[in-house]
């Protein structure tokens, strides 16, 4: 079987990237609740 | 490592909590329905921040929390990032969210948009299309609660199932889908949070580097991204989650209650939110050769690495983001399910002439009656049930095409889309016998294709899309 392992630095690169998208979500969602809710748009 | 992480009761306990959190808030937000649009649609006007959490946490299931894992344990590197790949099929969903919300305003159902598009014999093959991929995704779900459940505190497989399928049951008919979507917003927190707890720790306690020599030492195959299979799962995933959301009524509601303009934006956003989630979760898994863990059953490794690492509190944090990923989608499927079959069935073959307050009636009775009818199927945990989802790629994958084609081109029919469908899953489904389960999705798509440009070619039809306005009840 033809190889090309991934690299412990992409490996790091990949999963850091991963991570840092997840820390941002529950905050970018709340920030987008709260800015619903102040201007009455939330449903 | 012990048979159980959690005591029966621990697990117990943590249920209760949170079936009285849900079940409360079904309660409270269903005392605000008034009209047949609120308790089917929220009302048709959810804002963006409702709709992204939403969109993304529905699509976060207990595979997403369990089987990313186990794909990283088996398939390495590639078999997380290929199970991320299932955002695709959120941000494609975008552009037809909009389109939707456009030329059927005031539609109910996927089912809605086929019949007026196509007609009769299109409506009903997709209606069994689609109606035997969500009983069956139902099932699955309802069994995973209780294996899953089971695996971890060693609580009878038929309480955590009966628990988790009945609090589900509870507040979506209580509350509809604005029930739905509020706990959807509080369970993407609590899973997104959960496990950046579990990836923080394991970078923490065994890190990068670590993983990475002891993977080239022990399994270098999960970090080769030549690996064929994995690459072969790539591509099969994408377009069965890509077929999954086209077809299937739990997105398409969304669309018809997401505020005019927000739809587009939301699948988009949710799908790159959606995205990193199985990686996160995928790279637990990873850690596992570095712990020196005995894994006999590959989709208990997440709990297993959050077990050796953590103890009772890593337990405790995969139960309750597993649950949260359970109940987001079982709360979803059951509405959207519930939704089809009451439109489409009860309204649509029927009683045509039943009143919105029939229909709502109709529509909170199918709620519980297809949670009776999934807990008398889960009960006897048949686990070919669980399997039939991996050959229904073939049937949703067929459905691809005639939805796309429908929605922006004029030419396509309603004769070339029923045969697409029948061909398309036919074909699919010999490939899942002769060749293998990783080309179900995407032989049937192709076939489905071809005969839908062979169809609006052939016969000279052209729809106007006010018509499907024009038509609307």
């Amino acid at each position: 079987m033809a190889e090309w392992m991934i690299s412990e630095t992409a490996l790091t690169v990949l999963v850091s990237g991963a991570v840092f998208i997840t820390i941002i979500t529950p905050v970018a969602l709340v920030a987008f609740l709260v800015k619903d809710w102040k201007e009455g748009k939330l449903w | 490592m012990d048979a159980s992480f959690l005591s029966p009761a621990v697990a117990f306990s943590l249920l209760l909590v949170f079936s009285i959190i849900w079940i409360g808030l079904g309660w409270y937000l269903g005392k605000s329905n008034r009209t047949l649009d609120d308790y089917m649609l929220a009302g048709r006007k959810v804002g963006f921040a409702l709709a992204t959490a939403t969109a993304m946490a529905t699509w976060v299931t207990s595979n997403t929390t369990m089987a990313a894992p186990q794909l990283a344990y088996q398939l390495g590197v590639w078999g997380m990032v290929g199970y991320s790949l299932g955002a695709i099929g959120l941000m494609l969903f975008a552009p037809i969210a909009t389109r939707i919300k456009t030329i059927l305003p005031h539609g109910y159902t996927s089912g809605d948009f086929i019949r007026l598009r196509y007609g009769v014999g299109a409506w009903r093959t997709f209606l069994i299309i689609s109606l035997v991929y969500a009983l069956g995704w139902l099932i699955s779900l309802g069994m995973a609660g209780g294996v899953v459940v089971n695996a971890l505190s060693g609580l009878d497989y038929e309480i955590g199932m009966t628990v988790i399928l009945a609090v589900c049951v509870g507040y979506t008919m209580l509350g509809g889908l604005r029930a739905v979507i509020a706990t959807d917003f509080i369970q993407s927190i609590i899973i997104i949070l959960g496990l950046l707890l579990l990836a923080w720790i394991v970078i923490q306690q065994v890190g990068f580097q670590e993983i990475h020599v002891t993977l080239s030492d022990e399994r270098p195959a999960l970090l080769n991204l030549l690996f064929p299979a994995a690459i072969m799962f790539l591509f099969n995933n994408l377009l069965f989650g890509v077929g999954e959301i086209f077809h299937s009524n739990v997105w398409w509601s969304r669309a018809f209650a997401f505020k005019e303009g927000v739809g587009g934006k939301a699948y988009f956003i949710a799908g790159l939110m959606w995205l990193p989630i199985p990686i996160v979760a995928g790279f637990v898994a990873l850690a596992a050769p570095s712990l020196d863990l005995s894994v006999a059953s590959a989709d208990m490794v997440g709990p297993l690495v959050a077990g050796k690492l953590l103890g009772t509190a890593g337990a405790v944090i995969v139960f309750i983001v597993v649950f949260s990923a359970l109940a987001s989608s079982l709360d979803s499927l059951l509405a959207a399910t519930s939704d089809l079959i009451t439109e489409d069935i009860y309204r649509g073959h029927i009683n045509p002439t039943a009143d919105n307050q029939q229909i709502q009636r109709v529509n909170k009775f199918i709620v519980l009656a297809l949670g009776f009818f999934a807990w008398l199927l889960c009960l006897p945990k048949i686990s070919t049930l669980a399997s039939l989802l991996y050959f229904m790629g073939a049937f949703v994958a067929s459905a691809i095409w005639p939805i796309v084609l429908g929605i922006y081109y004029g030419r396509a029919n309603g004769t070339t889309a029923s045969l697409a469908m029948l061909f398309g899953t036919s074909v699919g489904l010999w490939a899942y016998f002769a060749i293998g389960f990783y080309v179900a999705a995407l032989v049937s798509c192709a076939i489905s294709l071809a005969v839908m440009l062979l169809g609006s070619i052939v016969k000279n039809a052209e729809f106007t899309f006010d018509t499907v306005t024009n038509k609307e009840r």
